[in-house]
């Protein structure tokens, strides 16, 4: 299966290169994300993951502290890692 | 535009801040200010707080929190603003100075924890509060163990729950595209204690649907009833309409502004359209572009309008080139061609006004430059400024800082005495030093200016002889003696300070006037002070000259310079020994300089009344008439540096291309003049026909 891994730095440049990466993992089952590396992440990332979380079979992600950290600062702890989405929390 | 291009606009605000903070504590030194000056600092420092917060500088921010709080009690009428206040405010803002530059540079931030330390006291001991400096908004009862309605107050805060209040966020495109990340501004406000209790993800397509650039996600944030709105509101404040904000319990979560998308057959799946359609109107409402927000000014990219300006100074070249080649041809007399010259000197005067600045920007950096001094020296000096607005280009400006920064030291460190010495030969105990500006016959007169001891020309004559600079028998005049503190390695401080006194200064000052193509000059008078005159160009690009005939050479003396030009009656030229002459104007000898052996441009006239003389003025040697064949026209040209395709040249201050084609160099007027009279060209009689 195809893990796509994000860069540390996942800003709105990251966003815009990784689209296509998600667009082309749809349809192969629920989508791999490795974000263990991230250290910084802005609104655009954050709204591919959201939406990698609704589209298809789903995705699973996982975070990094700093991705956690803004999962909770952004109400969106749920949205990004709980089960139902296939998110899982990575020690 | 990119990031790193809205940063930069960043930080062309916060330089326009500081110098309006700076203008604005002057005022309040200078007992001039009202409730608007104030008002004004408070708004400066803010705006810098407030982007800072947008691109994430964290320590700029933190500074700036605190700085602006004590503002606030200040503009709020809570801590009076005392002559002690004032100068931790001075101290503050230099800085917050420091932390722009370090943002800007990305070097370390500057030790701050002592100002940080004397605005909290500052805070704390006017206002009478114990607040800690991140919480600056909480009050207490102050240290008065009596103040039973303070205890009562902070007793019932902490037993009775804190109501809360709630705000709505929602990002648009725009607040991500401008280089800004909304993220910061959630953790600002989870700085200020809010906490986010929802996350409105209904807008966010799936991914085949999703636009990268597009903000689709909103926020409630639940703030704690300690938090004023206007607080919140001021997190938001530099990122403007691309982000809508709602505030209080009843109010709605704002819609996104989201682009109509087209939804083909192969994409049109039902999870897609529910969230799309749901925006439709607000998607309908974007669709109608926005009137652009009224602004008086805009920002342009400097690289784009050097190309501009070098455009028109090629299109002034062209210009020139046309008219010569119709006069070759024998048309003349062509109106449109009137037409052409009357536009071209339009667009190259209102090109050269956008690059044009006030010098305010540089003045404005002497106030710090003098705190700094009174520190180091114990020499409390007043600043009196004017000409602030007098306007001169960006180049010249920005060359301008350097030297003027040396003249400012050397003012406060060897002209300006100790308060004692002022007291004695009674003078107020301050120093003062004025600054001015003003346009004169198209060039900008600048003027630094000392109420000090003046120049001791008997210690820097014998320091000159010491240092071997001049022969122990030299006979000069009080001016030669004067420009001696130029001259390289010339230094009369006592003792070699980091301020001046090292003798590498004064010398680099007059070569930084110099590359700008300016000259400096000295007013001193023992006891009264001394004032330099520094004389610039007000733009290095485009001047205006007369093209003047050498042997086979055309050459340009710039119009600044000229004062007349005049072909001599026998009898107006007189010899004076070794073949020198001296031209009589209206009963007065200048030297005479024919300009073909240093162009090595063919035989100079037999005499002079076979050639035309040109009478310049000049700043080193008065005035002098050069001898040329003949004066061709007089034109605008574009300034071309010599040193970038060549190398310096004595006497020459750059070149040009004439309508022809023609390579033609510019005179250095006043350093040719100077080295002929040097030579022995002859000095300038008075009085001897």
């Amino acid at each position: 299966m195809h893990t796509i891994i994000l860069p540390e730095r996942c800003d709105r440049a990251a966003a815009e290169a990784m689209l296509p990466e998600f667009v082309a993992g749809l349809g192969s089952g629920v989508l791999r994300i490795d974000g263990s590396g991230v250290r910084q992440c802005g609104q655009a990332m954050l709204q591919l993951l959201v939406s990698a979380r609704r589209s298809g079979e789903g995705a699973a992600i996982t975070p990094s502290p700093a991705l956690i950290d803004l999962a909770l600062l952004t109400g969106l702890d749920g949205e990004l890692f709980d089960d139902h989405g296939h998110g899982e929390h990575a020690a | 535009m990119s990031p790193e291009e809205i940063q930069g606009i960043f930080f062309a605000e916060c330089d326009e801040s500081l110098q309006a903070a700076e203008a604005g504590l002057a005022a309040c030194q200078a007992g001039t200010h009202d409730a608007e000056t104030i008002n004004a600092i408070f708004r400066a420092v803010h705006s810098i707080k407030g982007g800072a917060g947008a691109f994430g500088f964290e320590g700029l921010q933190g500074f700036t929190h605190i700085f602006e709080t004590l503002l606030s009690d200040v503009r709020d009428g809570t801590v009076p603003l005392s002559a002690r206040l004032l100068d931790v405010l001075l101290r503050a803002l230099d800085v917050l100075s420091d932390h722009v530059c370090a943002a800007r540079n990305g070097g370390d931030a500057p030790a701050d924890a002592a100002v940080l330390a004397e605005l909290t006291a500052a805070q704390a001991r006017n206002a009478g509060l114990a607040a800690p400096p991140s919480e600056p908004e909480e009050k207490d009862g102050g240290d008065d163990p009596f103040d039973l309605d303070s205890l009562l107050d902070s007793l019932g805060a902490e037993l009775a729950p804190a109501a809360e209040w709630h705000i709505h966020v929602r990002p648009h495109a725009g607040a991500m595209a401008n280089g800004s990340e909304p993220i910061l501004l959630l953790r600002e406000l989870a700085r200020l204690g809010g906490r986010c209790i929802a996350a409105d993800c209904s807008h966010v397509p799936p991914l085949d649907l999703i636009d990268w650039q597009a903000g689709y996600l909103g926020w409630t944030f639940a703030m704690p009833a300690g938090v004023s709105e206007a607080e919140a509101r001021e997190v938001f404040d530099f990122i403007g309409e691309d982000c809508t904000i709602a505030l209080g319990d009843g109010a709605a979560m704002p819609a996104p502004r989201l682009a109509p998308v087209q939804v083909t057959s192969e994409v049109a799946a039902p999870v897609a359209i529910a969230p799309i359609a749901a925006s439709a109107p607000e998607a309908a409402a974007a669709a109608v572009p926005a009137p652009p927000a009224a602004g008086q000014s805009i920002r342009i990219d400097l690289a784009k309008l050097d190309r501009l300006i070098d455009t028109v100074g090629e299109l002034v070249i062209a210009q020139a080139m046309l008219a010569q080649r119709l006069t070759n041809e024998n048309v003349t007399g062509i109106e449109e061609l009137g037409l052409l010259e009357t536009l071209t000197r339009d667009i190259q005067e209102s090109a050269m006004s956008i690059r044009a600045q006030p010098i305010g920007s540089v003045f404005s950096r002497v106030p710090r430059i003098l705190r700094e001094l009174a520190a180091t020296t114990g020499k409390h000096t007043r600043l009196e400024v004017s000409g602030e607005s007098t306007e001169l280009d960006k180049t010249v400006i920005e060359k301008l800082g350097e030297p003027l920064t040396h003249l400012i030291r050397n003012a406060v460190d060897h002209g300006i005495e100790s308060a004692e010495e002022r007291i004695a030969a009674g003078k107020p105990a301050e120093g003062t030093v004025s600054l001015s500006a003003e346009h004169r016959s198209g060039r900008i007169h600048i003027r630094i200016a000392d109420d000090g001891k003046g120049i001791d020309q008997a210690r820097v004559l014998a320091k000159a002889i010491e240092k071997g600079i001049v022969a122990p028998d030299a006979q000069l005049t009080r001016e030669e003696i004067d420009l001696l503190i130029f001259a390289p390695g010339f230094s009369t401080a006592q003792t070699v300070s980091n301020i001046s006194g090292r003798g590498v200064g004064m010398d680099v000052v007059r070569q930084s006037v110099k590359e700008l193509g300016g000259r400096i000059a000295i007013e001193s008078e023992p006891g009264k002070g001394t004032a330099f005159v520094l004389t610039l160009p007000l733009t290095l690009a485009i001047s205006e000259g007369m093209i003047i005939n050498v042997g086979d050479q055309a050459l340009v003396v710039p119009l600044a310079s000229v004062v007349e030009s005049l072909r001599p009656q026998a009898g107006e030229v007189r010899g004076l020994g070794h073949g020198q002459a001296m031209l009589n104007v209206r009963g007065r000898f200048i030297p005479v300089v024919p300009l073909h052996g240093f162009f090595g441009a063919g035989r100079q006239p037999q005499s002079a009344s076979d050639g035309v003389l040109i009478v310049v003025e000049t700043e080193a040697a008065g005035k002098a008439a050069l001898l040329v064949d003949g004066i061709s026209d007089q034109r605008q040209f574009v300034i071309k540096s010599l040193e970038t395709h060549y190398r310096s040249m004595e006497g020459v201050a750059g070149a040009t291309i004439l309508g022809d084609g023609q390579v033609a160099l510019i005179l250095d007027v006043d350093g040719l003049v100077a080295n002929a009279v040097a030579a022995g060209a002859g000095i300038p009689l008075e009085d001897a026909a």
